[in-house]
């Protein structure tokens, strides 16, 4: 076996040399300088930093949301920076997932209908078992055709990994995911992350700014001014919060 | 205070200003250019008046002015409307800090008031232009007076920009209370305006607009054949009373026509169809408030057009004829007029409703989907908002000239203009599909991950 297989094998995402800066004001103010960072197969990392750190750019970045202006991303074999938009789309429909602070889900459908919805849209119609077993993996039973409007955050949040979970994706995306939820139905959203990570070889990313969420990841990364600065891991909410502070009086 | 608030709302978002502003501008025009016409024949001897041939010109504006002032005055509900939505995060948030009900009603009339200022000399300077151009087309086919002119615009502009206002600022406090009745902090929860299912209250005056609708129809059909004339002045107010009950029964009524058409579409589209049938399952509300002013737009058209060719039969004269081709060139006029306070409505509606929807196209595009994705879904819902409005209006178009053909002809089957009723129709759709599809493409411009998350 040679080293490239050997690479794609393991990692489910890399990134080599990131830099990426947005024009305001009539000048480029850089926001990623040259982050080069991978993603181990099966688990579970935290990205922190202080706010304007670039941690939410380098996500987009990696999710291929966003185009990186010099540097590589690749998810396992495909060279993600290279693709052009519409085959980055349909790459993205099947291998990734993503779970955002707030507005996940379609307004207009109910809690099934989004579940569906990226199946439907690579042209395949998921069981609807399938959509049923999930809803009932993230304990929303019997929730099918309610709409958002009648879920609470935390359940609304639950559907969209529910959406993740149905598409397997090979690297499920979340930014901030618990945000904007109360301290219980966060740790509810978190459990169910690591859940995906440890029972169903799920790779996970997720961007926070609270130190009790990244303690339930394998590894934090820490990045401060567009630069990876520290690596924890096994990390405590206690250590992670330390760091963070050392961080600050660097800055 | 308020004063400034409005004009820097106005100036910070203008787009959602600029359908109001086209429906007020046009209401200035229209009732500027019906008063300078009625003072056109003044100092013109009665004779002289006895020779011309039509009913005259004071009737000829009055025919004109009832529908179209209702029907101005219906837009500009509907437009203001749609300017509130557009600020209804900002005016809940100036909630949070404390503005008052009554500020914030103070706030939205101020606007409204502001708006009808800023429009008020072009509306009279446009009224002024179709006044001359309507007297010289009366002129030219005898129905008015040679001598008549249009002496002063000024009283009638005053007149205008006075009822305008008037309307403006008190359709601008029944629309407020969409923001200020639900409580600060659910109003800023809620960032487009709440989904509501529609109230008894609603309901109740749909059921009593239905009734007056079908007693209007009864009315119109039992008029004996020498009251031709009556029967299609009933005619148009049961198409106006009964599009009233479409509007307030809408939510309702898209929901039951939805469900048989959606399961159509998702059976022959699995992906766009069943997204877009979805999407207006979804949003009873958002869908109804599109379907309405196409449903008004065509309704209205179709039973005018019908109602003027049901009518030319009945009469049984050449059809060439002087008086027939005058009528219906009247009607056109009437009909190019109605047709433009429609299509500022279906504008103004569709360009909010799909602008509003920017955070669904991002999430949509970030699942994966391109731009030419969902500019499918949204073409395929806006291509079925078209086909329901033409149902309801073609629906309402229907029992009306029904209705009057049963007096004028005794039979019920009317004779329908298929040219002018097709033309309708496909203004009704190319209105809709393109305006809904450049709205979304503007919605669509910033990259996805600025728009949601």
């Amino acid at each position: 076996m040679n080293s490239i297989t050997s690479t794609e094998a393991e990692y489910a995402a890399r990134a080599e040399g990131l830099h990426r800066s947005y024009r305001r004001g009539g000048s480029d103010i850089p926001v990623l300088r040259g982050v080069t960072v991978e993603f181990r197969r099966g688990t579970f990392t935290a990205v922190m930093g202080p706010s304007g750190s670039g941690k939410t750019t380098l996500l987009h970045c990696l999710a291929g949301m966003d185009r990186p202006d010099r540097g590589q991303v690749w998810w396992g074999p495909a060279a993600v920076h290279a693709l052009p938009e519409r085959r980055l789309a349909r790459l993205r429909r099947e291998h990734v997932g993503f779970v955002f602070q707030a507005f996940n889900l379609m307004p207009g459908m109910t809690a099934a209908q989004n579940v569906e919805l990226p199946g439907r849209m690579a042209g395949r119609r998921p069981a609807r078992t399938t959509v049923r077993d999930a809803l009932a993996r993230v304990g929303l039973a019997g929730r099918e055709r309610q709409r958002p409007a009648q879920l609470s955050g935390g359940q609304q949040q639950r559907v969209a990994i529910a959406r993740a979970l149905v598409s397997r994706p090979r690297i499920l995306f979340a930014d901030e995911p618990t945000g904007a939820l109360d301290r219980t139905t966060g740790t509810q959203i978190l459990h169910l992350l690591r859940d995906t990570v440890d029972h169903h070889g799920t790779t996970c990313v997720m961007v926070t700014h609270d130190p009790a969420a990244a303690a339930h990841a394998d590894r934090v990364l820490l990045l401060t001014d567009g630069r990876l600065v520290a690596e924890l891991h096994h990390p405590t909410s206690h250590g992670v919060a330390e760091a963070l502070a050392g961080l600050g009086g660097e800055a | 205070m308020t004063a400034v608030l409005a004009w820097s709302q106005l100036r910070r978002r203008p787009a959602g200003f600029a359908g109001l502003a086209a429906a007020l501008l046009l209401a200035v025009a229209t009732v500027t250019a019906l008063g300078a016409l009625l003072g056109a024949e003044r100092g013109v001897s009665a004779a002289e008046r006895g020779q011309m041939r039509g009913p005259g010109l004071g009737l000829i504006v009055g025919a004109f002015g009832e529908i179209t002032v209702l029907v101005a005055f219906f837009v500009a509900l509907n437009t203001l409307g749609f300017a509130l939505r557009h600020q209804y995060r900002d005016l809940a948030l100036l909630r949070t800090l404390a503005a008052t009900p009554r500020q914030i009603r103070q706030l939205l009339r101020r606007q409204a008031g502001l708006t009808v200022v800023l429009v008020a000399a072009p509306g009279a300077l446009l009224g002024a232009a179709a006044a001359r151009a309507l007297l010289v087309a009366l002129q030219h086919r005898a129905m008015a007076a040679p001598h008549a002119r249009i002496h002063s615009v000024l009283p009638a502009a005053g007149v205008a920009t006075a009822a305008t206002l008037l309307v403006a600022v008190a359709a601008a406090s029944l629309t407020a209370r969409q923001v200020t009745a639900p409580a600060p902090a659910a109003a800023l929860a809620d960032s487009s305006g709440p989904d509501r299912r529609p109230g008894a209250v609603r309901l109740l005056a749909a059921l009593a607009a239905l009734t007056g609708g079908a007693l209007l129809v009864r009315l119109a059909a039992t008029r004996p054949p020498a009251e031709v004339d009556k029967a299609a002045q009933a005619t148009l107010l049961a198409a106006l009373v009964l599009l009233v009950a479409v509007a307030l029964a809408g939510p309702l009524l898209t929901t039951l026509v939805t469900a048989p058409l959606g399961r159509v579409l998702r059976t022959v589209l699995p992906v766009t169809g069943w997204q877009a049938d979805a999407n207006l399952r979804g949003y009873a509300r958002r869908l109804a408030s599109a379907v309405v002013p196409i449903a008004l737009l065509t309704g209205l058209s179709a039973t005018m057009a019908t109602t003027t060719g049901t009518a030319l039969r009945a009469t049984a004269g050449p059809p060439g004829g002087a008086t027939s081709a005058t009528d219906s060139w009247l009607r056109q006029a009437e009909l190019g007029l109605l047709g433009g306070f429609g299509a500022i409505a279906t504008v103004t509606t569709l360009v909010t409703l799909t602008g509003e929807r920017r955070r669904e196209f991002a999430l949509l595009r970030l699942l994966g989907a391109t731009r030419t994705d969902v500019l499918r879904v949204v073409a395929l819902e806006a291509a079925l908002t078209a086909a329901l409005g033409l149902l309801l209006g073609g629906a309402v178009t229907a029992a009306t000239t029904g209705a009057f053909s049963l007096a004028a002809t005794g039979s019920p089957v009317p004779t329908v203009p298929v040219g002018t009723c097709a033309r309708i129709a496909a203004a009704a759709v190319l209105l809709t599909v393109p305006t809904a599809l450049a709205a979304a493409t503007v919605a669509m411009r910033r990259p996805p991950t600025a728009a949601a998350g």
